[in-house]
């Protein structure tokens, strides 16, 4: 009896964490935003449309941001000649603050300055930090990665390759 | 036995599929809520009462955020994740000043009464 009772909660809480795994699968288009990088160049997603792009939301104070951000540099520089655009969205107050954090963890790809939270908090709702997402040559979010993760690996490699390539649209 | 093992398998699984809340939990009354849910009873507790725009007002974040937090947690664009993004949009000292704003409010923090 119990286990007849049971048996279809368990089923109906199986199938509502399978539809929040696919969620990542949906195809939203990634809102446009424009914002300064450390240098105070200006920056604009629209900009890069035609180009897949990779937004890694990040913050100075979050230890797993600042531990992944050397994997991101590595794929950075395996895949920028051929069309891979990197944008690290920081969220700290100060460039000063920044600067520092910058200065144990060495990134090439620009570091944008959301400053009041318009990128971060109304236009993508992020709500966890390190936050990744992978926008395809259509201006579309293909996959989105929270946590800590060590972006050089084989399964994101051959991915941002077909993200290039166009095939993993 | 099996209850206790069905209950730790739920738990786990939403702890490893990301839905452990964002906020803090905020207590008064005998009640607790996670700050940012979209409740009625929390509704009352903080935006019908007051509360909220008082505990934000004696903060030092920026008008941007603390408008941020209030929208979205007492207007018609209350939005339990457009809440965690703002809470986590804050610094670790601006988290602190905002927890400690709600306990002089005799709001208790992550506790739960029983």
């Amino acid at each position: 009896m119990l286990y007849r009772m049971l048996f279809p909660i368990l089923f109906v809480f199986l199938l509502s964490t399978g539809s929040l795994a696919s969620d990542t699968s949906q195809r939203f288009s990634a809102p446009d935003f424009a914002l300064k990088d450390i240098d105070g160049i200006s920056h604009t997603l629209s900009h890069y449309k035609g180009r897949p792009v990779i937004l890694n939301f990040w913050a100075s104070w979050c230890i797993e941001c600042l531990e992944e951000m050397p994997s991101l540099e590595a794929l950075y520089n395996s895949f920028s000649e051929k069309g891979l655009i990197v944008l690290g969205i920081n969220i700290d107050r100060d460039l000063t603050t920044v600067r520092m954090a910058l200065n144990k963890v060495h990134v090439s790809y620009p570091v944008l300055m959301d400053t009041n939270g318009d990128v971060f908090i109304h236009s993508y709702t992020v709500t966890k930090l390190p936050t990744t997402i992978f926008i395809n040559r259509e201006g579309h979010i293909v996959l989105t990665v929270s946590g800590g993760k060590n972006f050089n690996n084989m399964k994101i490699r051959t991915f941002v390759k077909g993200l290039i390539s166009g095939e993993a649209q | 036995m099996l209850l206790r093992l069905i209950f730790s398998f739920l738990v786990l699984s939403h702890l490893l599929i990301g839905c452990s809340p964002s906020t803090f939990i905020i207590s008064k009354n005998g009640r607790a809520y996670y700050f940012g849910r979209e409740s009625n009873r929390l509704f009352k507790i903080l935006c019908v009462s007051g509360d909220l725009r008082d505990i934000l007002d004696e903060t030092p974040l920026s008008e941007g955020i603390k408008g941020d937090l209030y929208k979205y947690s007492c207007t018609d664009e209350r939005s339990e994740q457009k809440v965690i993004a703002a809470f986590l949009f804050l610094t670790p000292e601006e988290k602190k000043a905002l927890k400690r704003s709600f306990i002089r409010h005799d709001y208790t923090i992550n506790y739960v009464p029983c």
